[in-house]
């Protein structure tokens, strides 16, 4: 019979162990908290994927976008030759999805680059400084973050990359526009981890010691920030990722060579019925990836003790 | 109360500056002669046509002014001309809101059929194999993009098993919320792949906190009372424990509303409906800037909107913020 009994001592331990439900062995508590199976999948699916996006147009089995591929069969199935089969056109979809990811990574990176930097200086200044500064910072931050970003992303491109009958959105604009989406989150983080270190007696005793403030962010609080912001950065990558299949999926993602994993995923959609696997190959590399950035962040936040709940 | 009077006034510096941003966007980017250029297209060389533009959107006007006048009109329902479409925007919004407002409704109910039940079993059986499988799931969900999931219900339930349509058929959309209201008058059946393709993420979202807050209520003095007194587990995880256990999932209901709104873009793209996501890209690709500004500013409102509600609700929910 189900009751609620035999249950307090679960229920009393899952609030301190609920980071670790893919490795299994969360329901005994082990001593010594074990990384578990997931994590490490998470973390060898992500070296790879980095490994091939920086090695992509050195590989000799990755064909470089714009290959002439008359030659080979089209939307032909998985094979030794292809490792992931072939598209319309008979290009090796393993390689597109490789160049693709690429050009996805290139995009992602450079979006959390830039909200690492504006956002993460003007969270530092918000926390800091606290006050009437802080009160500012958050009330633009909060309002950034009320309103779906995906749509203003959206008007942004449709201006910036407009000529009035077509709109080609090149790297530079995309990645601009994306950054909307990655600012305001990274602001907040900053401002609540930097909030809780400028109370810590290492930062008053710096102080005392007739340290400026300018000192004591970077000698005291930015080296506390940077791991957590690491972590908090993985999470901004997948969700940057997600962002710009989505732009493709309206075909204002960069435009054409390059491929990107949105515009792969696209791709296949007019022969979903005979040939599934352009689109899900792509589709499968892309959720693999997200999924791993999530748990990796998920576990790595957990170990920190740093959660947005708790900011 | 004055909680309430406070969360309005925030909601509405939300609803300022979205469609600011917007709208001065589109004069950062281009001078106004540049702007008259691209909605006149062919006919940029007409100079009676030019000026009747430039008349229409004040644009001799100061930024600031030329803003005030189009928020104004916005407030009386003008949402301006649609050069592209040679009709007022408002005309196109109006068939255009009832559906996609249907979207985001369906994929809401959807989630939160899922996610209620889901979490208060994982919450009920913490740290068991059911918890771990339902927290697995819901980690896996999360790195699922709407649009994928799209694809793959298309694939799967349309295509190989053919028990809903692919596409959300042209002549049966709800075009005023009277038809709204009667849903045997539009074909629900073609929006329910595109509405569960929207929620499947938000069902990992409401789970999690769901889970989270109820293992925290299930350790409550008055939890263990109702037990001692002999209550069904039923009663006692519906009635009892899900009340004080949903106040953090209330609150994230109209933050992930307006995730949805913003996903209903790429979904509404994927099955083909007539929704304001697909007049929003339409506008984007023909430069209609009066249609993009348009379409934002309903987004916001209806953002806003959605937001005051589930405040009041929350208000209804907790009783101490009703009396503070």
């Amino acid at each position: 019979m189900p009751d609620l009994a035999h249950d307090e001592a679960a229920v009393a331990a899952a609030t301190g162990a609920d980071l670790d439900m893919l490795d299994g062995d969360s329901g005994d508590l082990p001593k010594r908290k074990r990384w578990g199976f997931g994590f490490w999948f998470s973390v060898v699916w992500t070296v790879l994927i980095a490994f091939f996006s920086i090695a992509a147009p050195y590989l000799p089995f990755v064909d470089t976008p714009g290959t002439f591929a008359i030659a080979n069969p089209s939307k032909a199935g998985p094979s030794a030759d292809f490792w992931f089969g072939t598209n319309e056109n008979g290009d090796d979809i393993f390689s597109q999805v490789v160049n693709g990811g690429r050009t996805s990574m290139i995009i992602a990176l450079s979006v959390v680059f830039i909200g690492l930097i504006s956002g993460g200086i003007v969270g530092m200044i918000a926390g800091f400084f606290r006050g009437r500064t802080d009160r500012i910072i958050s009330a633009v931050v909060d309002t950034m973050l009320a309103f779906p970003a995906l749509v203003l992303a959206l008007a942004m491109i449709s201006i910036f990359a407009s000529d009035g009958s077509t709109v080609r959105p090149n790297l530079p604009v995309v990645i601009g526009s994306l950054s909307i989406l990655s600012v305001a989150p990274l602001a907040r983080i900053t401002r609540g981890i930097t909030l809780s270190f400028a109370e810590r007696e290492f930062v008053t005793a710096a102080r005392t010691l007739g340290a400026k403030n300018g000192r004591i962010i970077r000698r005291e609080i930015l080296p506390n920030l940077i791991p957590p912001m690491a972590v908090f950065s993985l999470t901004v990558i997948a969700v940057v990722i997600v962002a710009e299949g989505a732009l493709a999926f309206l075909g204002l993602s960069v435009s054409a060579p390059a491929p990107t994993w949105g515009k792969l995923i696209l791709a296949g959609r007019d022969d979903l019925d005979t040939s599934p696997h352009i689109t899900f190959f792509p589709a499968g590399v892309m959720f693999l990836t997200i999924l791993s950035l999530n748990y990796i962040g998920d576990v790595l936040q957990g170990r920190f003790t740093v959660r947005e709940g708790a900011l | 109360m004055k909680f309430v009077v406070v969360r309005l006034a925030q909601l509405i510096v939300v609803l300022l500056a979205a469609t600011f941003f917007t709208y001065s966007l589109t004069f950062v980017a281009d001078s106004p002669e540049d702007v008259v250029d691209k909605l006149l297209q062919s006919e940029s060389g007409n100079e009676t046509r030019r000026a009747e533009v430039r008349r229409d959107l004040n644009l001799d006007d100061p930024l600031l002014i030329r803003y005030g006048k189009w928020l104004g009109d916005a407030a009386t329902g003008d949402f301006g001309f649609s050069y592209n479409a040679q009709e007022p925007v408002a005309d196109r919004l109006q068939t255009r809101i009832p559906r996609t407002f249907a979207l985001v409704l369906l994929s809401q109910v959807i989630a939160l059929l899922l996610a209620v039940p889901a979490g208060i079993i994982a919450a009920w059986r913490a740290n068991t194999w059911v918890d771990r499988g339902l927290s697995s799931t819901s980690i896996g969900l999360l790195a699922i993009p709407n649009y994928v999931a799209g694809l793959f219900f298309v694939f799967l339930f349309a295509l190989q098993l053919g028990w809903f349509p692919s596409i959300v058929s042209n002549n049966l959309n709800p075009s005023s919320f009277t038809e709204l209201a009667q849903p045997w008058s539009w074909d629900l059946n073609s929006y329910i792949l595109p509405a569960l393709a929207l929620s499947l993420g938000q069902v990992a979202v409401y789970m999690r906190l769901l889970r989270t807050d109820m293992i925290a209520t299930l350790q409550e003095d008055f939890i263990g009372m109702a037990k001692a007194k002999g209550m069904p587990t039923r009663h006692i995880l519906f009635r009892h424990a899900l009340r004080p256990s949903s106040l953090s999932l209330v609150t994230t209901i109209g933050i992930n509303a307006g995730a949805a709104i913003g996903g209903t873009v790429i979904i509404e793209q994927i099955f083909g409906m007539p929704g304001m996501g697909t007049m929003l890209v339409t506008a984007i690709f023909s430069g209609d800037i009066m249609v993009v500004q348009g379409v934002v500013a309903v987004i916001a409102i209806g953002f806003v909107i959605i937001n005051f509600v589930i405040d009041l609700l929350y208000a209804a929910l907790d009783p101490r913020i009703r009396s503070a």
